[in-house]
């Protein structure tokens, strides 16, 4: 798939001088920008060149304004400090990461694929629940996963769409692209990628102005359209709001940013009430029926009555008013399920099962702890995996074997023999490297991506995604939420 | 619109107005406490915290004061109090942050010049301390907040959409402004009562506070009279500050929100006329020279513009669920 340049000189030096002159290729890892020769891919090259001319201190100048102005538009995410709230931004790495148009189509594809059939199984095992009669998935491990609700049995949902908006996160190793993991309930992190490309823009005019970097924009539109497709209502203009639980949540930021993209109101909880079936939310001019709730709060949250009882961010009876098919909720309630860690090994098998089609994207490896003989590989090799509860999410409880002191192992495998179902591994993986800017110059860091898949009455998913760098060196860990930044993906090609 | 985004609306006037206000009043003070006798410096605090409705930190004001040590001791306690203290809600710092914190709730009913202006500024003062500022020039602060206000207010006035949410702020902003001068006129006649021989200095400190002394001395060249400065503050049709515009703009807003239907939920409204009828009918004819009568109006001035904030969350922000919800 990739090609370097053949007018690149030939070598490992990825350049004698310049931003790039200590720049260190490890065969170990995939480069994002560097063949293993240290020639930058064809579709790098011209970006190579532009950033070669540069100083590293011009560039972190105009980084470091770029981060201003995240602080001065309020691009930040909450953290809860010591006395009070924190707003953090989310470093940027001025240094776009680039994909061709075929690594790009590949990655559309795939991911196109995987979202049909994660909401052909949704629909499945909520109504006839026929991949668990055939014995595809244990039924135990679907119906006793904590995010599975037997409140979403059997009701109908529009165009069978339970996942409207996903996020997922794909690594890449020198054997290619591969699924980390998907998101299902409340994907964050779309902001920051419209957000990076903004500043990127911005920064590098006229290099931007180079490539034919493909247009992520229209996302919000897309999203509006996504989520207006759903709506219960026949109108041509449904009434569609975004359901935050507030200024206190990470990602308020996001919430307010898309609720703007998109033109709708921002919503919490106490501004809805529902009357006979119906929602409405609380105006200055009365009530206001709503079609569609783009909600960014978590299931067991969104109603009091139906989940957890002493919820103050939901809206009393809103699930009965869904179940009645008076409004729709983006995404339902329930489709953690499909996401959980356990399930996600068996992916690959619900694709072939609704889709007959062997996956585009495979997994990466992975031990579920709930079978026996995957447990004593674990146990054995702790030192070597990464392992993972089923239900967490964010890198918290998380052991990074590699990384982990004897004790810490120790101590985590005494967690594993406790709850093995709770609990699953997966190799350290090689995540893809690529350039990111320091004082020194370029230097390697590992990345991953999360594009974002829409789902309405057909697929869409924007050219780009929120890629994900983990900014210490040689860490693999790229959450935001522990010290991980962002950059731009620019997805070139016509 | 949302009545949350409204209510949030009306709440960043409300505290624009009310940093722009606290900081010229003490604006007003640090500059007497450069050249004024200390029974001057504490009847200002006096006026200044009768004004606002509250006492001050520590107690009430030392009637005795005198040393100039203790004097300045108390100065920066009480700026403290009045600029920085995060638990004094009419602190300039806490209604920026109050106003700044609406603000950031409520991003998409507000542009996005208003936002990165409010924003920058409370960035640029919040890890101010009065300690760091104390001995250069610490009214430099205050100005500068007191310019921030205004740069927001202009730039919300040039760029924000003429429709229901400029209107709850003007509400907001008006019915503040007009809070704050029948307060702040109610302590200082009540100090210094106008058939008492009057300071120049004192009246003249008043127009300072309310930045209008260039527009008074065009009106009033030869004579300083109280009575002009009190006519000026309340009842002047062209004074962007005077009790009288704000109520007319808040009128005007009212009108707009209620649209065809100025009959329905009509509370705000009657509280806003009958001020207005107070402005129109009663105060010019009045007893000048009885400061009891020019009290009494503008005290119940105040009193339905206190009276409006009710109706207003009433009508608006949180009104009762009574009727069946259209479907």
């Amino acid at each position: 798939m990739q090609s370097p340049d053949d007018n690149a000189p030939n070598g490992t030096e990825t350049s004698n001088k310049g931003l790039f002159g200590r720049y260190e290729i490890d065969p170990a890892f995939y480069d994002e920008m560097f063949s293993p020769d240290g020639a930058p891919y064809a579709h790098c090259r011209a970006l190579w060149e532009a950033l070669d001319g540069m100083s590293p201190d011009e560039l972190l100048k105009m980084q470091s304004q770029v981060e201003l102005s995240f602080l001065h538009d309020g691009i930040t995410f909450s953290v809860a400090g010591e006395n009070r709230t924190l707003e953090r931004i989310i470093p940027i790495d001025c240094l776009p990461r680039v994909l061709n148009l075929e690594e790009w189509n590949h990655i559309e594809t795939g991911l196109t694929q995987r979202l049909r059939a994660l909401n052909l199984f949704l629909q499945d095992i909520y109504n006839e629940a026929r991949i668990l009669k055939d014995g595809v998935i244990p039924a135990d491990m679907i119906l006793g996963c904590p995010q599975y609700r037997p409140e979403m049995r059997n009701i109908g949902l529009p165009q069978g769409v339970h996942v409207s908006v996903c996020g997922t996160d794909l690594v890449r190793d020198n054997s290619g692209f591969k699924v980390l993991e998907d998101n299902l309930r409340v994907p964050s992190g779309v902001s920051y990628m419209l957000a990076n490309r903004k500043a990127v823009k911005s920064n590098l005019r006229s290099l931007f102005r180079q490539y034919s970097v493909r247009s992520i924009e229209h996302y919000g539109a897309l999203l509006r359209q996504t989520l207006s497709e759903l709506s219960p209502r026949d109108t041509e203009d449904p009434c569609v709001v975004l359901l935050t639980p507030g200024v206190y949540n990470s990602a308020f930021y996001e919430h307010v940013f898309l609720a703007r993209e998109m033109g709708i109101e921002i919503v919490q909880g106490p501004d809805l009430l529902v009357h006979n079936g119906f929602v409405y939310m609380r105006t200055t001019d009365g009530l206001k029926r709503v079609d569609v709730i783009y909600r960014r709060v978590d299931d067991i949250y969104i109603d009091p009555l139906t989940f957890l009882p002493d919820s103050q961010l939901g809206v009393p009876g809103l699930f009965h008013a869904f179940r009645l098919g008076n409004v729709a909720i983006a995404n339902a309630p329930g489709t953690g399920v499909a996401d959980d860690k356990s399930v996600y090994a068996y992916v690959p098998d619900i694709v072939r099962y609704y889709l007959s089609e062997e996956p585009v994207l495979p997994n990466v490896e992975t031990y579920l702890c709930r079978n026996p003989g995957d447990l004593e590989y674990t146990l054995d090799n702790l030192d070597k995996l990464v392992v993972k509860m089923v239900g967490e999410s964010g890198g918290y409880g998380m052991l990074v074997g590699p990384h982990a002191t004897a004790e810490e192992r120790d101590r985590y495998a005494r967690h594993l023999r406790d709850d093995p179902a709770n609990y699953i591994a997966q190799p350290t993986l090689d995540l893809s490297r690529m350039p990111c800017l320091t004082p020194e110059g370029a230097a390697p860091r590992h990345v991953d991506l999360r594009p974002f898949v829409l789902q309405g009455r057909d697929i869409n998913i924007v050219p780009g995604a929120f890629c994900r760098v983990a900014l210490t060196p040689g860490s693999l860990v790229v959450n935001s939420s522990q010290g991980g930044g962002g950059k731009d993906l620019w997805v070139v090609g016509v | 619109m949302l009545s949350r985004n409204a209510y949030g609306l009306y709440w960043i006037g409300r505290y624009m107005e009310r940093a722009g206000f606290v900081s010229r009043l003490v604006i007003d003070q640090l500059r007497a406490i450069q050249d004024r006798p200390v029974e001057d410096i504490d009847i200002g605090w006096r006026r200044l915290y009768s004004a606002l409705g509250s006492d001050p930190v520590g107690g009430r004001l030392d009637p005795n004061l005198g040393e100039e040590q203790v004097m300045l001791a108390d100065v920066y306690t009480l700026t403290d109090d009045l600029v920085f203290e995060a638990a004094n809600p009419d602190a300039v710092l806490s209604c920026f942050a109050a106003a700044r914190e609406n603000a950031r709730q409520i991003r998409n009913n507000i542009t996005y010049e208003m936002w990165t202006c409010l924003n920058v500024s409370y960035l640029e003062m919040r890890d101010t301390q009065l300690l760091d500022i104390w001995n250069k020039q610490p009214e430099d602060f205050l100005v500068k907040a007191a310019l921030a206000v205004r740069t927001f207010l202009g730039v919300a006035h040039n760029t924000m959409y003429r429709d229901h949410g400029w209107h709850f702020f003007q509400l907001g902003l008006y019915l503040e402004r007009a809070l704050s001068i029948t307060s702040l006129l109610e302590s200082h006649i009540r100090l210094f009562p106008t058939s008492e021989g009057h300071r120049e200095w004192n009246w003249s400190s008043l127009l300072g506070i309310c930045e209008v002394r260039s527009a008074f001395r065009h009106l009033h060249t030869i004579k300083f009279r109280p009575n002009d400065v009190i006519e000026f503050l309340i009842a002047d049709r062209h004074l962007p500050i005077s009790a009288r515009n704000a109520l007319a703009r808040i009128l005007y807003s009212l009108a707009e929100l209620a649209g065809d239907h100025p009959e329905e939920n009509d509370g705000p409204g009657i509280q806003a006329r009958h001020a207005w009828a107070l402005l129109e009918h009663q105060w010019p004819t009045r007893n000048v020279a009885d400061d009891a009568q020019t009290l009494g109006l503008i005290d119940r001035i105040n009193s339905a513009c206190r009276l409006l904030n009710h109706e207003l969350e009433q009508v608006y922000f949180f009104y009762e669920i009574e009727d069946t919800p259209p479907s």
